[in-house]
């Protein structure tokens, strides 16, 4: 059950592979941007393309409120990010 | 049943051309379809689609009785089709269509197979 | 043969024959299709010949995915040695062709000697017509295929070049689908050089494959798992234009002829921008459900371009220096009419801006024109010039490297190439394993065979060790999908998973050949296009893998990756590393051992006799 304070995270492509999951939830720590989103789900914010919020793309420092859907989309991945 | 195009999503990417010959003839083959793209050479990046509207007038029409509703959809009987192609010159959408090496006229069944696949869901299915 | 057409299409310009030969199931099984075809054509079959001669063949090329149920089965390959680098190259075109190629009954067209007067290609199933090319020659690219089209029906897949293939520029490409090229490695030339206008083919054949029911299953898989990807719409709304603004933000935008990797104006040329500005509409290549390419619309200039994808506004917005987006897309339209590879053009140009701006060249080598960066007349007037090959553009027609040579001044060391091909879209002295992918790359300094730059972020950007075995793998999966036909793009942007790939093709071929077993044959051709140039430049080897003095000696000046550069000795470790996780030599030879390892035996025999290998 997501809490009160809390996001759904969806990574696009390769993105899940960092986090270890295609999809999660995640309290926030006040009100973080979302960068540190990405980063508090493993995911390095430059290896993010775009952000979307609800369905709408957003800027890296953009804030999502409790309730908000992120979805981090992936760089041009050409492949696995990890390991050989 | 009968499948709606909203041809200004259309991306011209003949998927429902490839799952149509799949589906009508188990063959990878998107010119044996019943529903046809076209890109439109004097407004590029746009398609015209054609697909059967499933208006019946192929079953109107045809001399051999061929055409019946089967399940909501108009379909035609390979075994009475005598090859007139009347039901091709008069289909009103142009979606009565002969492949390459076969005689009878292929038209959508309404397996909703295209619509299944349409990336954009250019293609629905509507009563 | 399943997934297989089954016969090549044999094309004698100079004595208009025209004949088809069945495919070598032995071809098949060790070469694919696509790239791996034309390597082994050209490495056979061009041997000594001038690019620009009557001996060079120009392969056209589908493989057996192409025209297949599965996502984006649409890549036809263009191959020839290179105008531009005298080496093996090709290029890559999405849209319709390789699809109707395999309809048409054919698996690849491969043309020979040089007609005496403007030609096409006509080709429907097994009609095929050597025909006049006469009132078609001078046309724009885009041009003659609309009129083509008109002439012979919607239905005609064409690929076609412009003037700078007519007039031989060594890096003008090919065009199809209104607005798709085979861009890189100047395919357009060889055919302008075959007086080869046009092509053009229609097929109403089946693709037979092995398993059809295993095909449906699993393709049917990949395509809704990608539609019910919640990303899926990013790539209808901004297509491949949604990568300048992140390539700007890690420092990798090429600015300026490649002076930094960070451009101010990226507001001005971004997906946002691009969307609002200038969108149209989405088109898609064959049975793609990513449909990346966006139509746009200049209002400004009435001119529709598709595009610009991510590398023209690379090349064209940063590296000129233009932030305005509809510049960008004119000088888009305005290459794709001419037949200029976008890629090489704004490198080349770029180049000619920054050689302005230094007083290396003034109004008096111009012929009168200020070469400004951020000035999209100056682009235009320099791209006409350069496909005309009028004036100045008849030296910049030959690409960066010969033209810093002519000009001197120390402007070779930011002549930005590697063999001879002007560097693609990524600035990477933030980024050991993608500089080595550019120094490696056997066409040339293009992007396509190892696209590195993710990993250089995630392992960490200084580090070294690991990126070359990295590389190698890159460099033998992202070309293995340019030898099966089909676009890597739903595996890389999308996630598809490679196993589906690798379910895919025994259930379309019937061949038993595993994943393990499919890598292996492009490591195979790597190493075969590697021969090739050996065989066919004297002296070959580690010096041609270097990158220009700029990006060893010079520091980033700003953006995210400021004070990065790559010493010589860090691109010596990488190469060291390099060619012996290749079973290269320190001169980055392939070994006989190697050859002969990936069943190039008969090529060990041959270099061993001209004392090229050990």
């Amino acid at each position: 059950m997501a809490s009160s304070n809390s996001v759904v995270v969806k990574l696009g492509g390769t993105l899940a592979e960092l986090a270890g999951t295609k999809q999660l939830c995640v309290e926030l720590p006040g009100e973080p941007t979302l960068a540190e989103v990405a980063a508090l789900v493993g995911v390095a914010p430059n290896l993010v393309m775009l952000y979307a919020v609800n369905g709408t793309l957003r800027a890296a420092d953009y804030r999502p409120s409790p309730g908000d859907e992120v979805l981090l989309i992936p760089a041009v991945a050409g492949g696995q990010l990890t390991g050989r | 049943m009968r499948v709606d195009a909203t041809a200004s999503r259309c991306t011209g990417c003949k998927l429902c051309q490839l799952a149509c010959a799949l589906h009508q003839f188990g063959e990878n083959n998107p010119k044996k379809t019943a529903i046809l793209i076209t890109s439109d050479l004097l407004n590029t990046g746009h398609y015209r689609v054609a697909v059967c509207d499933q208006c019946g007038l192929c079953e109107e029409l045809c001399p051999a009785g061929a055409v019946s509703k089967v399940d909501g959809a108009y379909v035609v009987d390979p075994e009475e089709c005598t090859y007139c192609y009347i039901c091709v010159n008069e289909c009103p959408q142009g979606a009565m269509l002969v492949p390459s090496g076969k005689h009878t006229p292929v038209k959508c069944i309404s397996c909703g197979d295209c619509v299944e696949l349409c990336p954009t869901s250019a293609l629905a299915m509507v009563e | 043969m399943n997934g297989y057409a089954g016969k090549i299409l044999r094309v004698d310009l100079s004595t208009g024959k025209t004949w088809t030969e069945p495919v070598d199931p032995k071809l098949a099984r060790e070469y694919l299709g696509g790239r791996g075809f034309a390597a082994r054509l050209i490495y056979d079959e061009v041997k000594g010949a001038e690019a620009l001669g009557p001996d060079n063949r120009l392969v056209l090329a589908s493989g057996p995915f192409a025209g297949v149920f599965l996502p984006a089965g649409a890549k036809a390959t263009f191959a020839a040695k290179s105008s531009a680098t005298g080496l093996y190259g090709d290029a890559n075109v999405g849209g319709h062709l390789a699809a109707e190629l395999k309809y048409a009954g054919y698996d690849a067209i491969v043309f020979q000697g040089s007609a005496d007067r403007p030609v096409y290609l006509f080709v429907d199933d097994e009609t095929v017509q050597i025909r006049d090319a006469s009132r078609l020659w001078g046309k724009g690219a885009i041009e003659a295929e609309v009129a083509l089209k008109d002439e012979l029906g919607e239905d005609y897949q064409i690929a076609t070049i412009g003037p700078a293939g007519e007039n031989l520029v060594k890096y003008a490409c090919v065009g199809h689908d209104i607005g798709r090229q085979a861009g890189r490695t100047g395919a357009g030339a060889v055919m302008g050089s075959k007086r080869l206008k046009a092509i053009a083919v229609r097929g109403s054949q089946t693709v037979p494959v092995a398993d059809i029911e295993a095909l449906r299953r699993i393709s049917k898989e990949m395509f809704l798992k990608v539609k019910a990807d919640p990303g899926l719409q990013v790539w209808h709304d901004y297509g491949l234009g949604s990568v300048c603004s992140w390539a700007n933000s890690i420092g990798a935008f090429p600015t300026r002829n490649f002076s930094s990797g960070y451009f101010e104006g990226i507001d001005g040329i971004d997906h946002h921008a691009m969307r609002e500005r200038i969108i149209v509409g989405s088109k898609a290549c064959f049975g793609c459900p990513m449909a990346c390419g966006k139509f746009s619309r200049v209002k400004e200039r009435g001119v529709w371009v598709e595009g610009p994808e991510y590398e023209t506004t690379a090349l064209i917005g940063g590296n000129c220096a233009l932030n305005r987006i509809e510049d960008v897309a004119y000088a888009n339209y305005v290459c794709d009419e001419l037949g200029l590879d976008t890629i090489s053009a704004g490198n080349v140009i770029g180049f000619a801006m920054e050689c302005f701006q230094r007083g290396v060249i003034d109004e008096r080598t111009t012929g009168g024109l200020a070469v400004r960066f951020g000035d999209v007349e100056a682009f235009v007037t320099l791209a006409n010039r350069i496909a005309r090959r009028e004036g100045i553009g008849d030296l910049l027609a030959d690409g960066v490297k010969q033209t810093a040579a002519v000009w001197g001044k120390g402007s070779e060391s930011y002549a930005i190439q590697v063999k001879g091909l002007e560097w693609s879209g990524y600035e990477s002295r933030g980024a050991p394993a993608m500089m080595l992918a550019y120094m490696t790359a056997d066409i040339g300094a293009h992007h396509n065979r190892a696209w590195a730059i993710t990993y250089d972020i995630a392992q960490g950007r200084e580090k070294v060790e690991g990126k070359a075995a990295k590389v190698i793998d890159l460099q033998h999966v992202r070309p293995l999908f340019d030898c099966l036909g089909a676009c890597r793009l739903p595996w890389v942007e999308m996630g598809l998973d490679l196993k589906y790939y690798a379910e895919l093709f025994p259930a379309v071929t019937g061949l038993d050949l595993s994943w393990e077993d499919l890598l292996q044959v492009s490591e195979r051709v790597y190493n075969l296009t590697r021969a090739y140039a050996v065989r066919e430049v004297p002296g070959f080897g580690r010096s041609h893998d270097y990158p220009p003095e700029r990006f060893i000696s010079e520091p980033v000046p700003d953006g995210a990756t400021a004070g990065s550069r790559i010493p010589r000795d860090t691109l010596d470790a990488l190469l060291d590393d390099y060619y012996g996780l290749r079973g290269w030599d320190k001169t980055g030879r392939p070994t006989g051992v190697t050859l002969r390892r990936l069943g190039l035996g008969d090529v060990a025999e041959e270099l061993a006799a001209r004392g090229l290998v050990e």
